[in-house]
């Protein structure tokens, strides 16, 4: 009986520690100086997930907050973020919160990333102080920022297109820009429906001007994001009511004017935010008519709804986009009426809505619906001429065509060119267009100190095309082209469910520990493929385990942080549907007439992309650890984490074989028809030329030919070998030297690389050259490794890193100025080709150049030339017996030397001695130089220079062992400098 | 008066007596001595050249030169009185295409009393070549198209002419180029300052050969202009280019090189039995003949068709980078090579380099091109003045040279030719002395 009662008591106490009594907070947010009301500022309770958004009078309630200790965050745009933590043990009627305005007065200001605490995983934010500081304009160059990262010197939108790739470095196998998810207020943008490239999303058109914040998680991020496999860069941009901004940024080949202003509706209509931006930069500023323009524009709308009763409704409707693209048709100095132009049309729709539903079954719904509509249009118009009438081939079936003018038949296959001089207009129509859908709950729960939260969502998002592709606006000029319509292929429909749990509990005394874990699972589903429907799951998990915060002795704060995930990564339209190839043989030509018109018939093979059953979807794994620690007011922060990517898209060739019949001139010499009666006729289907007399006075004659055998090409996308990173990122923030106003920050990373290819992949290694007797090359040899795709002598590569940057700021609140040094050192860089196998050796020495034969395996760093040897190699007349090469060209080199010669055009070769030695590349170091001066309340001035030194020093390469100067290297960033200008009013 | 004509007598008998006594080694009644030389002709022990009738020697002494001609044993005899003479022999043959030239001097040949008609003077015959068929014309740089918007390339030709006094025949007139494709080419054969291939007396032909189908032959004075890219008639879209729709020869083969824009189909006035045909070991759809510098040369092969020579992997090697069968080349050796050319761009003064050794070529000539420039032989004024057909006939006052570089003989040859002379070019194995940049090409004129 005692047991009972005490049982039930236990369990009595336990509902009533686990369902915790419930106040209500009320307040207001004031600003800190002038005390006015500061409306539609969010408040927000993390640990409940409880907000609100302040009303016209600056005042919020939110009801049924779990009692206990909380952390309350009050935030508005212009103002610092104020963080407290609150003990509720009865209702609060009337909290004050001041918030402070952000600028130079305050102190704490950052101008670097800022590693981000309360996460359990590596990320980064980067504020809008930063952003101007460093003067950023094109987005791609904020993962400089990273710690270790490199500036570049010109951000031109005009010259680079550069992607943002996290936590990996240039000419890696395993797509990692592709696999960097880019975020922009919710909506994510793709670079699935490109159908020529693999690589991350475009960022050019993105308003710089217009940021808010910039978040960056390099780690393992939550499993809310998926379609990624090396991090996500989310970015805010402005909401709500702001002052206007007037920016105007000048740098020797950009310059950019911005404005952006939001205002309060009133009353119960919200706010509206729009922003409009131009940024134009030349690639030459001597010509400076080849320009890239960005007209960027945004209006934000937000307003709340429902806010009295306790459970508030957020709407925010944003319509942003770019008018711009890159343009030389001014150019003076291209030849007459020729140029490139290419739009870069961006515009992005979305509409959110967050519930507060605050019931004790759900906590928060969201909504989320966003369309991107792209057009890239593409225009070149070229000048061409000729003397002779050409053939351009539009054959699009297999068979024998004879060219003809375009008068005649303007639907012909193969078209003869014009002779003479005419222009001709080349259009590239890419219109990507994606839709989402985005559904989310949580559901925030409390018993004691324990704090859980459960998230559970749905997406779905689909991506096509709706361009016509490469076209021409008249046949008569358009060149050997095939068409290629990106409005004919199906969409592709991505269904995603996540679940994620956030547990957060006390351990002991003063530490605590949180834990998150989730699941993903991608359904990927394209209508008519082959590849049909295929799901993947996403596991993630992290967990921060914090020792103690805050504590009075050396090492104030020491907290621990792990995780461990896998983000799948959807392939794009390239590999899902690689465009058709063609092959042309001529088959037979015949004379020229007075005005130069030739006969010509050409054998046309199209082959399509190959289908691939076991084609997987491409992930990573992801594996993080770090610690971050507070000594004696020195911040110091290590995070280390190892990559690697499984199954990375990769194309490889297959060859078919296939023969066509080719009559040349010692054929047609036999006819006896005399030459200037003759009349030519090909049949479409087995390529044999007759010839008639136009006078009829001989019989028509068959000529006699020769049967060429050869192969035609066929790309199939396949999967890579794993490539494997890993790295250390470090910053330690000393404490401030409060005599100097100044902060010293030591930011580094230790980067590895190790990519090795093991893939078969076939390869014709003459293919436009024939053998010694005189026929097209019939061997195929299969070579294991691959770089890229293609055969060569390595497989693979290794690369390390070191670079380590110091900045020193200094922030001058009474003078409100912040000036920063920053010296960036790249301390070690080490670069190996590969040519090896996990297993063992795949190529060997060879002691002179001219051999094919060696035995020696130990390549590395030997200063001689390397070769590797197919695996086997196949025949034309039998492509499914395998010969194995080694064995078979050392017989062929005693018994039969025809095969011999025709074998070594197999063996890759180095084209130099010194291309497997590595290449450390000698330290180098260059400085930057920014500067913030704020004057008054209403103007910022910012000066920056790029590696100011502009120091001619040299670096050596130890591969070659040359010497080669700084002086525009791209090994420090180019030497640049820009002033920015921004008002306030 | 009895004691005169006694003295009148004795004077008589002394006058007469030397008469009897002189002539005692001649018929006829001479009186001066003579003696029988024999001079032999000794051929260069290498070589096919046999002994012939007909050559004239010639045998200089007393300030007299007395000629005789040989015998089929090479053979002649003189008879001369005594003095220190010096025989002379020099004699042409044609073999082959090649004008083979035989020089033989001996001087000291002392004929006195003690002179045996036994004795034979020998001359040693020393040979020299000079090909027959000279490369007369190489156009190669390309001009401007009419609405300039850049240089047209595709009307690349040659003019191989008979430069000798003899019909040449040849069983196949071959086409190659040496690796690199341009003399300012960082990569490239030498090796510590020399050409790989120096001593070993054979020349690169990089990615393939031309070869005519059949023999080819030439009178004296006459040419053949071979098209190397399109064998159309250029002019009636550039302007500034030429008419190739007439030539001789053209290269022509679609079964190795079948390039549209390089090779359109000839013009149908060309016989097919006239194009020539290709054997590739490179790479590549064209042939690809520079139109910065090349180094052009005409060989015949010897012994082995050139099929059976271009395809022989025996021959090959790749120059240059290794392993890369971009850069294949056949050797060809130097005996094959009737004429070549080196050319040197003036936009590469200081990074040029020669390709061929010094008995192929020991010079160079400079062009600038894409300006429809043309390099052209010099003409040998001297011999050329001196053929008897000529007079009258030779136009002077040539203006046509290029940048400082002009014929040093002043003659006008297309001018001279129309006119009806015979010109004979400049030929020392020397592009320095024996060309010069042409303000246009000669099918232009």
């Amino acid at each position: 009986m005692k047991r009972i009662v005490s049982v039930t008591t236990l369990l009595l106490l336990c509902c009533v520690a686990a369902f915790p009594q419930r106040y209500k907070i009320e307040g207001k947010v004031v600003d800190a100086k002038e005390k006015t009301a500061i409306a539609y500022a969010a408040v927000y309770l993390p640990d409940s997930e409880l907000w609100a958004i302040t009303d016209a009078d600056g005042t919020f309630s939110i009801e049924q907050v779990p009692a206990g200790v909380a952390t309350l965050n009050v935030r508005h745009l212009g103002y610092v973020t104020y963080n407290t933590e609150l003990t509720i043990d009865g209702n609060i009627g009337t909290l004050l919160v001041p918030l402070q305005k952000s600028n130079l007065t305050i102190d704490g200001v950052v101008v670097t990333a800022q590693k981000r605490s309360d996460e359990e995983t590596t990320s980064y934010i980067i504020d809008r102080t930063t952003l101007d500081h460093a003067q950023v304009i094109n987005i791609s160059s904020i993962s400089t920022l990273l710690p270790g990262g490199k500036t570049v010197g010109d951000q031109n939108l005009a010259t680079t297109d550069a992607r943002i790739a996290l936590r990996s470095g240039s000419g890696e196998l395993g797509n990692a820009s592709f696999g960097t998810a880019i975020d922009i207020d919710g909506v994510r943008l793709q670079n699935n429906s490109a159908t020529d490239e693999i690589k991350g999303a475009d960022v050019r058109n993105i308003s710089s001007a217009n940021i808010e914040s910039v978040e960056i998680v390099t780690g393992i991020p939550s499993v809310e994001y998926g379609d990624l496999s090396n991090g996500i860069v989310k970015i805010n941009t402005r909401k709500g009511k702001t002052p206007l901004h007037i920016d105007v940024a000048t740098e020797p080949k950009t310059k950019q004017v911005a404005l952006s202003k939001g205002w309060d509706l009133g009353g119960r209509y919200g706010t509206l935010n729009t922003s409009f931006e131009r940024t134009k930069s030349v690639s030459n500023i001597l010509s400076p008519y080849t320009a890239y323009d960005r007209n960027a524009f945004s209006l934000v709308y937000t307003n709340r709804f429902n806010e009295k009763s306790g459970h508030p409704l957020l709407l925010t409707a944003n319509v942003a986009g770019n008018i711009g693209g890159y343009d030389s048709k001014a150019d003076p100095d291209a030849f007459r009426e020729t140029y490139t132009k290419n739009r870069d049309y961006s515009f992005r729709g979305s509409l959110k809505l967050d519930w507060l539903l605050n019931k004790s079954w759900i906590t928060n719904l969201s909504l989320m619906a966003s369309a991107v509509y792209s057009d890239k249009l593409s225009k070149t118009k070229s000048n061409e001429s000729s003397a002779s009438t050409r053939p351009y081939i539009h054959t699009v079936e297999e068979g024998y065509f004879v060219a003809s003018k375009y008068d005649e038949n303007p639907n012909a296959n193969i078209i003869l060119s014009p002779t003479g001089y005419w222009y001709r207009m080349n259009y590239t129509d890419s219109k990507p267009i994606d839709y989402r859908i985005k559904i989310k709950a949580d559901r925030a729960s409390r018993w004691g100190a324990v704090h859980n939260r459960v998230m559970l969502g749905a997406e779905w998002t689909c991506n096509g095309n709706n361009g016509r592709g490469t076209y021409y606006d008249d046949m008569r000029y358009a060149p050997t082209w095939r068409e290629y319509r990106y409005d004919e292929l199906p969409f592709m429909h991505n269904y995603a469910f996540y679940l994620e749990d956030r547990l957060r509990f006390p351990v002991g005394k003063e530490s605590f520990m949180q834990v998150t874990a989730g699941i993903r699972s991608d359904v990927t589903s394209i209508g008519k493929s082959e590849y049909g429907t295929a799901a993947a799951f996403s596991p993630r998990m992290n967990a921060r385990y914090t020792l103690w915060e805050n504590k009075e002795q050396l090492v104030s704060t020491l907290s621990v942080y792990g995780g461990v995930g896998k983000s799948v990564k959807l392939p794009s339209f390239e590999v899902l549907y690689p465009s058709p190839t063609y092959s042309d043989k001529l088959a037979f030509a015949s004379a020229s007439t007075d005005d130069n018109t030739s006969y010509y018939a050409y054998y046309t093979i199209p082959s399509k992309a190959i289908y691939n059953p076991q084609l997987e979807w491409q992930h990573t794994r992801q594996m993080e650890l770090g610690i971050e620690a507070t000594v004696n007011g020195t911040d110091i922060s290590v995070s280390a984490f190892y990559n690697k990517t499984m199954n990375p898209y990769m194309s490889v060739y297959e060859y078919t074989p296939y023969s066509y019949k080719q009559t040349t001139q010692e054929h047609l010499d036999a006819c006896a028809i005399p030459a200037g009666d003759r009349l030519y006729q090909i049949d479409r289907y087995t390529g044999i030329v007759t010839v008639h007399d136009r006078s009829n006075a001989m019989q028509p004659q068959q000529l006699a030919y020769k049967t060429m055998n050869t192969f035609k090409s066929n790309v199939r996308y396949t999967n890579g070998s794993p490539v494997r990173r890993y790295g250390i990122d470090w910053v330690v923030d000393f404490a401030r030297i409060n005599s100097l106003n100044t902060t010293v920050r030591l930011d580094g990373k230790y980067y590895h690389y190790k990519g090795l290819d093991e893939t078969v992949c076939a390869s014709l290694p003459s293919s436009a050259s024939t053998m010694a007797d005189g026929n097209p090359y019939k061997y195929i040899g299969y070579y294991k490794g691959t770089t890229s795709g293609s055969v060569s002598v390595a497989n693979g590569s290794l690369s390390r890193q070191l670079d380590m940057n110091v900045t020193i700021t200094t922030h001058i609140p009474k003078v409100r100025m912040i000036l920063s040094v920053r010296v960036e050192g790249s301390i070690y860089n080490y670069k190996q080709a590969l040519n090896e196998f996990n297993d063992g050796a795949r190529g060997f020495v060879l002691e002179e150049a001219g051999d094919y034969y060696g035995s020696d395996t130990d390549i590395y760093n030997r200063g001689k030339y390397v070769a590797v040897y197919p695996l086997y190699y196949t025949t034309w007349e039998a492509p499914d017996v395998k010969i194995p090469f080694a064995e078979r060209f050392l017989w062929a080199r005693q018994h039969d030397r025809a095969l011999y010669n025709e074998l070594a055009k197999m063996v890759i070769k180095t084209n130099t001695a010194y291309y497997f030695n590595p290449a450390r590349i000698s330290s180098s170091f260059a400085a930057n130089i920014n500067l913030t001066k704020e004057i008054g309340d209403y103007a910022t001035v910012t000066f920056f220079a790029k590696n100011f030194f502009h120091h001619t020093g040299k670096i050596k390469n130890s591969q070659t062992g040359l010497e080669s100067s700084l002086f525009n290297s791209s090994a420090i960033p180019k030497f640049y400098y820009g002033l920015s200008l921004k008002l306030k009013l | 008066m009895k004691k005169n004509s006694l003295l009148w007598i004795l004077a008589l008998i002394i006058g007469v007596a030397p008469l009897f006594v002189s002539c005692s080694d001649d018929d006829g009644g001479d009186f001066y001595p003579t003696y029988t030389v024999k001079v032999q002709l000794v051929y260069p022990a290498s070589g096919d050249i046999a002994p012939t009738e007909g050559v004239a020697v010639t045998l200089t002494g007393n300030g007299q030169t007395y000629s005789a001609l040989t015998d089929n044993t090479g053979a002649c005899l003189f008879i001369v009185p005594n003095g220190i003479y010096e025989a002379a022999a020099s004699e042409q043959r044609a073999i082959d295409g090649f004008t083979h030239l035989l020089n033989g001097v001996k001087s000291g040949i002392a004929v006195t009393g003690q002179w045996n008609a036994a004795d034979v003077v020998s001359i040693e015959l020393t040979e020299s070549k000079a090909g027959q068929i000279v490369i007369k014309e190489l156009y190669n740089g390309g001009c401007p198209k009419n609405d300039g918007s850049g240089q047209y390339q595709y009307d690349k030709y040659a003019v191989l002419y008979n430069n000798s006094n003899e019909t040449a025949t040849l069983e196949n007139i071959c086409i190659g180029m040496a690796d690199p494709y341009n003399a300012n080419a960082s990569v490239n054969n030498y090796v510590n300052g020399e050409l790989s291939y120096a001593g070993a007396g054979y020349t690169p032909a990089i990615n393939g050969i031309w070869y005519t189908q059949g023999a080819v032959t030439l009178a004296p004075g006459e040419q053949i202009v071979v098209a190397l890219t399109g064998a159309i008639d250029h002019t009636l879209t550039y302007t500034y280019s030429v008419d190739l729709s007439e030539a001789d020869y053209c290269t022509y083969d679609i079964a190795d090189y079948e390039n549209t824009s390089y090779y359109p189909t000839p013009s149908d006035k060309i016989p097919v039995g006239n194009y020539m045909l290709a054997y590739k070991y490179g790479k590549g759809n064209a042939w690809p003949l520079s139109m910065v510098s090349p180094a052009f040369y005409i060989f015949t092969t010897k012994g082995v068709t050139p099929e059976a020579f271009a395809s022989n992997p025996d021959y090959h090697y790749t120059g240059g980078k290794e392993g890369n069968i971009v850069y294949c080349c056949a050797k060809v050796p130097n005996e094959w090579i009737i004429d070549a050319v080196e050319v040197f761009s003036t936009a590469y003064l200081d990074t040029n380099k020669k390709r061929f050794t010094d008995d192929v070529d020991a010079g160079s000539v400079l062009l600038t091109n894409k300006l429809g420039h043309s390099l052209y032989r010099n003409v040998d004024k001297e011999a050329t003045e001196a053929l008897p057909g000529n007079e009258g006939k030779l136009v002077y006052g040539y203006g046509l040279g290029v940048d400082g570089a002009t014929d040093a003989s002043g003659i006008n040859a297309e001018a001279s030719l129309k006119n009806g002379a015979r010109i004979i070019y400049k030929d020392t194995n020397n592009s320095t002395n024996d060309f010069h940049e042409r303000a246009q090409a000669s099918l232009k004129d």
